[in-house]
């Protein structure tokens, strides 16, 4: 009896757990929606992500280089999006870094019509 | 007195272990700098005697990990589980060993067409369990991680070997034996939206483990060591930085020496998020 009230307590647990991280998953982040000036947006390509996971860690190193205001990444597509605040000058070499820091390999930097939409 | 600790060593060889970890797809690539990980299970598990008469043993174990990319390269983690076992009139619940484990980028090859990475761990169990759940010995585990990726499939190989007892000393003063697990895994993902930021894998397992004998003033210790070779289909989905999980550990094979009970299967559920 002992037993199956610490399954379903661990059981409990553990979809909480589970619901409390998909609510934060899933919410929209509020800085995100905050009205911020957005200026020039590069496209780059990224080797190494296999799977869904792998974006948001790359997404969080990249937001940290002084001057980015939004990363997108499809790890799919092997492409990072990233926007920079408007009148911002930020070397290519900052976002590479921040993508191998990511444990990730930089490609090439893509022409935003190069990249056809896949961002 | 000795023979009840040699008892209570022989109660604690049957719980549950968490060595032929299940779902280790990407255990090969070391995670981003500054990235969290925190992971907890559900696992269903227990001994099934063969020898009549004898009590069956049914546990629950729950670990609790929390890994954090401490450099690019390097990422360390922690393991806590909680444990329920019942053994016929028997019933114990608390915590568990401590385990503490970093693992190292040793390769990563990063191409349009694959990912490749092999990443050795070293870990070290802590005797900080409640009696009865804890193996009371300090516990060395080195392990070689292998992954290969392409596409939307991923392979994974974990070699990992447990010095059993590397200090410390067990009840009754029994050297418990070393442990060797193999863990081969195979995932293919589908995306379930168009920018796959949502997919599904199925995954197959198979590991295979073997325990050596206890011993006890250098001779074996009867109905201890054991061989395992598990097949284990399971299913990871996706959401973004968030990862449930589910494994069937079935023992498709085993061995025990003497009259140790044998291995039950395992029902594995668990959630992992990523920030």
């Amino acid at each position: 009896m002992t037993s199956v009230k610490f399954i379903l307590r661990s059981v409990l647990s553990a979809l909480a757990l589970a619901a409390m991280v998909a609510f934060f998953q899933l919410a929209p982040a509020a800085e995100n929606s905050a009205e911020q000036q957005k200026g020039e947006v590069r496209i780059y390509e990224v080797f190494g992500m296999g799977c869904p996971a792998c974006q948001g860690g790359l997404a969080k190193l990249v937001k940290k280089v002084e001057g980015v205001s939004e990363a997108e990444v499809n790890w799919k597509e092997q492409r990072l999006k990233v926007t920079f605040a408007e009148g911002a000058s930020v070397d290519d070499e900052l976002i590479f870094e921040a993508i191998r820091k990511a444990n990730f390999t930089p490609g090439k930097r893509l022409d935003v019509e190069e990249s056809d939409g896949k961002s | 007195m000795r023979i009840f600790y040699l008892l209570v060593f022989l109660i604690s060889l049957a719980a549950p272990r968490l060595n032929a970890a299940g779902i280790s797809v990407d255990s090969g690539l070391t995670p981003p700098l500054d990235r969290w990980i925190v992971r907890s299970q559900v696992r269903l598990t227990g001994r099934e005697p063969i020898t009549a008469g004898a009590a069956e043993m049914d546990a629950t174990v729950v670990p609790l990990v929390v890994a954090y990319g401490l450099r690019s390269g390097v990422t360390v983690m922690l393991r806590q589980a909680v444990m329920s076992r019942e053994m016929g009139a028997m019933s114990e619940t608390g915590l568990g060993d401590t385990f503490l484990m970093a693992k190292f980028k040793a390769l990563r090859i990063n191409t349009r067409s694959y990912v490749f990475g092999i990443a050795p761990t070293l870990g070290l169990e802590l005797p900080t369990g409640e009696t009865g759940l804890s193996s009371d010995t300090w516990d060395l585990r080195p392990g070689l991680f292998f992954t290969f990726r392409h596409g939307l499939w991923d392979e994974d190989l974990v070699l990992a070997y447990t010095w059993n007892g590397m200090a410390g000393e067990s009840a009754g003063g029994v050297d418990p034996g070393d442990e060797l697990a193999i863990n081969f895994a195979i995932a293919r993902q589908f995306g379930l939206n168009n920018d796959f930021s949502i997919t599904l894998a199925p995954l197959l397992e198979l590991s295979y483990l073997d325990v050596s004998h206890a011993e006890l003033g250098g001779n074996p210790v009867g109905d201890t060591g054991e061989s395992v070779i598990y097949l284990s289909p399971g299913v990871k989905l996706t959401i973004n930085s968030l990862v449930l999980e589910a494994l069937w550990q079935n023992p498709s094979w085993q061995h025990q020496n003497g009259s140790l009970a044998e291995r039950r299967s395992t029902v594995l559920v668990g959630a992992r998020v990523m920030f």
